[in-house]
């Protein structure tokens, strides 16, 4: 499989959940991977996953909310690996949301979007110039169903609608340089961070989830669309939101009537 | 290339363009093609373009428009090859709206909705049930960015804009059978037809007198598009094998713009 030979790859938040099953595919695709997570063990242990399928794979820690950080993971990489082809925007998080907006705490409103949305900013900021030089690139901004219709989870669903707007505006920015920019935006999928929030209460009672597929997504239904939107089978495809989902944005589909 | 081993494709208006890309990528990929076209010489083209290339197709001849035509196509791709999985309808006309909607005559209105929409009611009519039995299925309409952005040619989006609220209403009902639906929306493709079109005298009559060469050129939507250079069937066929494929399992009634860019550029 060599759908992305060649290419060498950053993918935030590879430590766990779906930015895991991002950079197995990836690598599995031949892509070089770097894995960026601000949990060395997560992060660790990815790269031995890929490493023992044959894959290429290295860590760099990274807290995407620092700008130093993130200059440091693009700088690193270029030294390293010659170039960055493809960005994948991972990193998130829900934790401190809750299902009453009132009863939010700054602090929890702060690290949503400084995680969220400033990262996002951070990665672009300091990869663009490098796919600038390199003559193109694409950028995957993995955002959420909570972007398109009615988030249960307000700073969540207010952080995610932010990444798909800047999507859309750095697709329109960088065009025209051959950089394409587009977002993903999964519904239910089963990770470590979903599994969390079922657990103290801020999904369960979240009132929309209909789908139309019998099941939770997994990480790996992110990676396969990830997967077309870094390859140049997408080449003629930019500022798309794509909805990987179950169908359950459905009974709101006239809401966003791209998608 | 294995993304679609053993999938039973049909693709309606495999005889050219967009839909002879579809079906040559679908065969590239391990899928075995039915050829469904109304012309002939053109989709048996496709067939014998397809078995030089080491895979495999079969032309069955069909109006999509004729009820007994497509239900003998899903019979017979079930007699050909044991099953149905896949149905991509890559049919349809474009190019007969006229620049006054006063001067558009009944006829190619109901042309238009008779191919592009009605057309994709009968396949998908008659491909159910076959997937049914197979145990599920993927149906990928090709429908247009005519359908979501604003479109100088109101007939045909109004035709394309049903096949986007059809996949949608379909992919809800099917879903319980384990068969998804969902629409790639491309907008201006380099194909023969759309370069014999911008050269037609109706359409220079038409569209030109209006508009300016460049606008002109690939229709009005080149207008907004962020990316240079107008798309390739390719792009679109990359975009059908993913939808058609298990890769893409969670993803039903959903729209995926193929497009450059365009359509969100307009709706801001």
């Amino acid at each position: 499989m060599n759908r992305l030979q060649g290419k060498v790859s950053i993918i935030t938040g590879a430590g766990s959940g779906i930015g895991r099953g991002i950079a197995e595919k990836f690598a599995e695709e031949g892509s070089i991977v770097v894995v960026a997570d601000a949990s060395p063990a997560g992060g660790e242990e990815t790269v031995e996953l890929i490493r023992a399928a044959g894959g290429t794979a290295n860590f760099q820690q990274v807290d995407v909310t620092k700008a130093e950080d993130v200059e440091r993971l693009a700088q690193d990489t270029i030294e390293r690996y010659g170039e960055i082809s493809v960005l994948v925007n991972n990193a998130g998080i829900s934790s401190g949301d809750t299902l009453r907006i009132h009863e939010v705490t700054e602090e929890a409103w702060d690290r949503i979007m400084n995680v969220n949305l400033k990262g996002v900013f951070f990665c672009c900021k300091y990869v663009l110039p490098a796919m600038l030089e390199r003559g193109g690139g694409s950028i995957v901004n993995i955002a959420s169903a909570a972007a398109m219709g009615m988030g249960p989870r307000a700073a969540y669903a207010a952080s995610k609608g932010g990444v798909a707007s800047l999507t859309r505006s750095i697709a329109f920015q960088y065009g025209e340089y051959n950089i394409r920019a587009n977002a993903i935006c999964p519904g239910p999928v089963d990770t470590p961070m979903s599994r969390a929030a079922r657990a103290n209460g801020t999904y369960k009672q979240a009132p929309i989830v209909d789908l139309c597929v019998d099941r939770r997504g997994e990480p790996e239904d992110i990676a396969y669309a990830a997967l077309y939107l870094a390859s140049d089978e997408s080449k003629y495809v930019t500022s798309d939101m794509m909805l990987v989902d179950g169908g359950a944005m459905r009974l709101r589909a006239e809401q966003f009537r791209n998608n | 290339m294995d993304r679609l081993t053993g999938k039973t494709s049909i693709v309606t208006g495999a005889g050219e363009g967009i839909g002879r890309a579809i079906a040559r990528m679908f065969a590239h990929e391990g899928a075995q093609v039915v050829i469904a076209n109304r012309n002939e010489a053109k989709g048996k083209e496709t067939v014998e373009l397809i078995k030089d290339a080491g895979g495999q197709a079969t032309f069955i001849r069909t109006d999509v428009t004729d009820t007994e035509d497509v239900k003998r196509l899903v019979e017979e791709t079930v007699a050909i090859y044991g099953k149905l999985d896949v149905l991509c309808n890559s049919h349809g006309v474009y190019g007969l709206d006229t620049r006054e909607i006063s001067d558009l005559p009944e006829g190619d209105w109901d042309l238009m909705m008779d191919t592009n929409a009605k057309g994709v009611f009968l396949t998908t009519k008659y491909a159910v049930p076959a997937m049914r039995t197979a145990g599920g299925g993927s149906i990928v309409n090709i429908s247009s960015i005519a359908a979501l952005a604003k479109s100088a040619q109101p007939a045909y989006a109004a035709s394309k804009g049903a096949v986007n609220a059809f996949t949608k209403g379909v992919a809800t009902q099917v879903a319980e059978f384990n068969i998804r639906a969902n629409v790639i929306s491309p907008s201006t493709i380099e194909t023969d037809r759309r370069t014999e079109l911008a050269q037609s005298a109706q359409y220079k009559n038409d569209f030109l007198a209006h508009t300016s060469e460049d606008e002109a050129a690939g229709s009005v939507e080149i207008i907004n598009r962020v990316l240079p250079g107008f798309g390739e069937p390719d792009d679109i066929a990359y975009a059908a094998v993913y939808l058609a494929s298990d890769e893409s399992a969670y993803v039903t009634a959903t729209v995926l713009p193929v497009d450059g860019g365009t359509t969100r550029t307009r709706t801001d």
